[in-house]
């Protein structure tokens, strides 16, 4: 009989909840161990079973074990094997009634198997844990864990499936492909998982049927650049210094740069009075500089106090600015962004070239169309729309579906969303353009996210949200934010059903074979999503056959321009002219 | 949207409540969130950063027997975002335009604001004019008559107003809040002719201002 038994998939470190129920406070014992699914002739099972005792490390064995149960607080290594083995999980999928996942939120995420009698099984709860919280570190490096979801064809909780659904799609390939831990050969995986199981359907197929969820952990994030080297990091960063510079060319380079400025700054210093009167638009620009500047950051050590030298550099430098690029000229936000990397320069050149650096990326967001901020904020909406429809949904139905609410955070780039420290780690981090293109948008995502829950249980509005985001401000956690953001992302990498227009705003690679590749590069997001045939759980599966089609509703006057997609998921009422710029 | 109750703690019970959303307009840095400020929070910041996108903050007055509620849109000054500004007064029952009584350019700037504002928002807004700074007379370049007549002819509600020394804030506030329809529709915000559809949902919950 053994012999007929074949492990379709296992893994290690999976660990079960024990005393859920239990008041005491050894509620949160949890036991490792490796859980298999196995094909066997009577069926198909779910099984866990208790690691082996004698790989624990003493000191930790203690302490992992001494929460066990409330009677067994002391209890030596064989008892312990014993108490062990007595957890042992053995279940077949057809007895499976339901599954309940929590959300996956402080690095752990857990799954509840229900059983069709009732029973809530010797034990009602896996547990799959971080794995940096456990004590076997070297099995588990750059991998968390995995869950494996089960569903029957005619499961009547399908709907339950629909909140995470989004999640399942993407990760299959992140098992084969990075879990260090699965010992058996890579195709062997891949050949098993690919294959159909009886009663079953691999999530890839039109049903889906079995998913696999992952979770992957996060590599260990930079921290940034190390704050004293930052000054020379931000040249390169920037676009200040060539990658492949030497030291000598950066020496002529910089000399060619201060003379550069010096030579610009010339020009606007040298305008008098009398010139000025005849040269509206460079006043007018001069006296939007000045009422900035005296507000920027004045809290900030660098700008405070009445006679700050430092708020001369600035002036100049946005003044410089406008000379060096007189179409754009000033606009209110720059001051914002040229405030930090002044701090980080302490050199007027240097913080210009740097500062123009960082124009170079972000100007779009300040042309008088405003088309950068109208870009993103569509582009917010449909990833939003592909990652969480559910949020999405809400969103729109609540006066929210334009995303204005991320306009400050867009503009300057969360300037003013955290203090000066994070704002110049994110900024670093986004200028590295990795993991992927636009990666903002995804902290937006993440930030959105974390605060899913008080938007939609309070049942905020248009009003309520603007001023919850508004209101964050220094309360957002980078860190968290950007592991959130990358991990988004890595859902996203893994997803093999990504729309085109997802993987153009990412920066992700286009398979020439998708049928609406052909045209998307050229007209960027010119198939837009149309929502009303975008179910939460089939979109990928959806897309993949039929492309985009094009809005079911065409009432929008300007829905036809190609060059711009934010236009393009207006819902109805769109009205023309620079008022629904922002619908 | 104006279903509060109309139980206040101190026994009036009779008393109305009305919520009312107001905008403020103005060149940038002619004191708008400075004024917000003082007004809901009694405080004053010299160097007040400036305004990116819009804030929204509310405060609530006494009015006699009614209490009146004040949803204040708080926006950006500057030109180049103009194009957002519908967004914020659609639906508005009252707007203050602010300019600077040292920056003669700021009223010219706030006579188009009043412009657009008669000719695009809500018929029965009311609309105030205030000229900030009026601590900095020694600078002044707009001077109290000229805005005055300015006012009158345009039916405006018009105070000088410094948000560094509250002078007429409290007050500009309570008397747009004596001239504001307070009876069962008089409140109501008429649907606005033009300006921006935000979302999908039209006006949702910008068409308080009745009065319970």
């Amino acid at each position: 009989m053994a012999s007929q038994s074949q492990v379709l998939f296992d893994k290690e470190s999976v660990y079960i909840h024990i005393n859920v129920n239990s008041q005491t406070s050894d509620k949160d014992a949890h036991i490792p161990g490796k859980v298999y699914l196995i094909q066997k002739p009577e069926g198909t099972f779910i099984e866990w079973k208790a690691e082996e005792v004698i790989s624990l490390d003493a000191s930790q064995n203690d302490q992992e074990w001494a929460v066990i149960g409330s009677t067994c607080s002391v209890v030596n290594m064989n008892s312990k094997a014993e108490i062990r083995k007595k957890y042992n999980i053995s279940f077949d999928v057809l007895d499976l009634k339901s599954f309940k996942r929590n959300a996956p939120n402080h690095g752990w995420a857990y799954i509840i198997f229900i059983l069709k009698d009732g029973h809530p099984m010797t034990v009602d709860c896996l547990l799959y844990r971080n794995m940096t919280q456990i004590c076997y570190p070297s099995h588990l490096m750059n991998y968390i864990y995995f869950l494996i979801l089960l569903k029957f064809i005619k499961d009547p909780y399908t709907t339950t499936l629909g909140g995470f659904s989004k999640v399942t799609n993407f990760l299959r390939d992140v098992l084969i492909v990075q879990d260090a831990s699965v010992t058996r050969p890579r195709e062997e995986m891949a050949d098993i998982l690919q294959e159909d199981i009886p009663g079953m359907e691999i999530s890839q197929q039109d049903e889906p049927g079995f998913e696999v969820v992952t979770k992957t952990k996060m590599p260990n994030r930079p921290e940034g650049v190390e704050p004293s080297i930052r000054v020379e990091v931000w040249k390169f960063l920037l676009g200040y210094y060539q990658w492949q510079s030497t030291y000598k060319t950066r020496t002529d380079e910089r000399k060619r740069r201060v003379d550069d400025y010096f030579r610009m700054k010339l020009q606007w210093k040298t305008i008098n009075a009398e010139q000025e009167k005849r040269f509206s638009l460079l006043k007018e620009r001069k006296c939007l500089i000045e009422k900035d500047v005296t507000r920027t950051d004045r809290t900030h050590n660098f700008f405070e106090g009445e006679m700050n030298p430092n708020l001369q550099v600035l002036n100049d430098i946005l003044m410089t600015y406008c000379m060096y690029n007189f179409d754009l000229g000033y606009v209110q936000g720059m001051s914002d962004l040229l405030s930090p990397i002044l701090v980080v320069m302490e050199n007027e050149v240097d913080a210009f070239w740097c500062f123009s650096g960082l124009m170079e990326r972000l100007c779009t967001n300040f042309e008088m169309d405003q088309k950068g901020m109208k870009v993103q904020l569509s582009q917010i909406h449909k990833l939003m729309q592909f990652v969480d429809p559910e949020l999405c949904n809400y969103l729109e139905s609540h006066d929210s579906g334009n995303f204005y609410f991320c306009f400050r955070w867009l503009l300057i780039m969360f300037k003013r969303e955290f203090s000066f420290p994070d704002v110049q780690r994110l900024w670093e981090v986004m200028w590295t353009d990795r993991p992927c293109k636009n990666f903002h948008l995804l902290l937006c995502l993440a930030i959105l996210d974390t605060e899913k829950n008080t938007l939609m249980e309070n049942k905020f509005g248009f009003t309520e949200i603007l001023k919850h985001i508004n209101d964050m401000c220094f309360a957002i956690h980078l860190q968290e934010t950007l592991k959130k953001a990358e991990g988004i992302y890595l859902q996203l990498k893994q997803c093999k059903k990504l729309p085109d227009p997802i993987k153009e705003i990412l920066g992700f690679e286009i398979s020439p074979c998708s049928s609406s590749s052909s045209s998307s590069k050229t007209t960027p997001s010119s198939t837009p999503i149309n929502r009303e045939t975008t179910p939460k759980l089939e979109l990928p599966v959806h897309v993949k056959e039929n492309g985009f089609s094009a809005p079911s509703s065409g009432t929008g006057t300007a829905v036809t321009t190609p060059d711009d997609s934010s236009i393009e998921i207006l819902p109805e009422n769109a009205e023309n002219g620079m008022n629904n710029f922002y619908n | 949207m104006a279903s509060r109750g109309a139980q206040r703690p101190n026994g009036a019970a009779q008393g109305k409540i009305c919520q009312f959303k107001l905008v403020l307009l103005g060149e940038s840095a002619v004191g708008k969130s400075s004024l917000v400020l003082r007004f809901v929070k009694g405080q004053f910041h010299e160097y007040q950063e400036s305004t990116i996108g819009a804030a929204f903050l509310t405060q609530t007055v006494c009015l006699d027997d009614t209490t009146v509620k004040f949803e204040i849109w708080d926006t950006a000054g500057q030109e180049r975002y103009h194009s957002l500004a519908p967004m914020y007064y659609r639906g508005a029952q009252a707007a203050i335009v602010v300019y600077d009584i040292t920056n003669q350019d700021t009223f010219g700037r706030a006579k188009t604001w009043v412009k657009e504002l008669q000719r695009q928002a809500s018929p029965n807004i009311v609309i105030a004019l205030a000229g900030n700074k009026s601590d900095l007379a020694n600078k002044r370049m707009v001077e109290y008559e000229e805005a005055q007549a300015y006012a009158e002819e345009n039916s405006l509600l018009f105070m000088e107003t410094s948000a560094k020394t509250a002078m007429n804030v409290n007050d500009i506030f309570l008397a747009i809040a004596k001239k504001l329809p307070k009876n069962e529709t008089g409140g109501q915000a008429q649907p606005r002719q033009t300006g921006v559809k935000v979302g999908s949902e039209q006006n949702q919950q910008s068409e308080g201002g009745c009065c319970k």
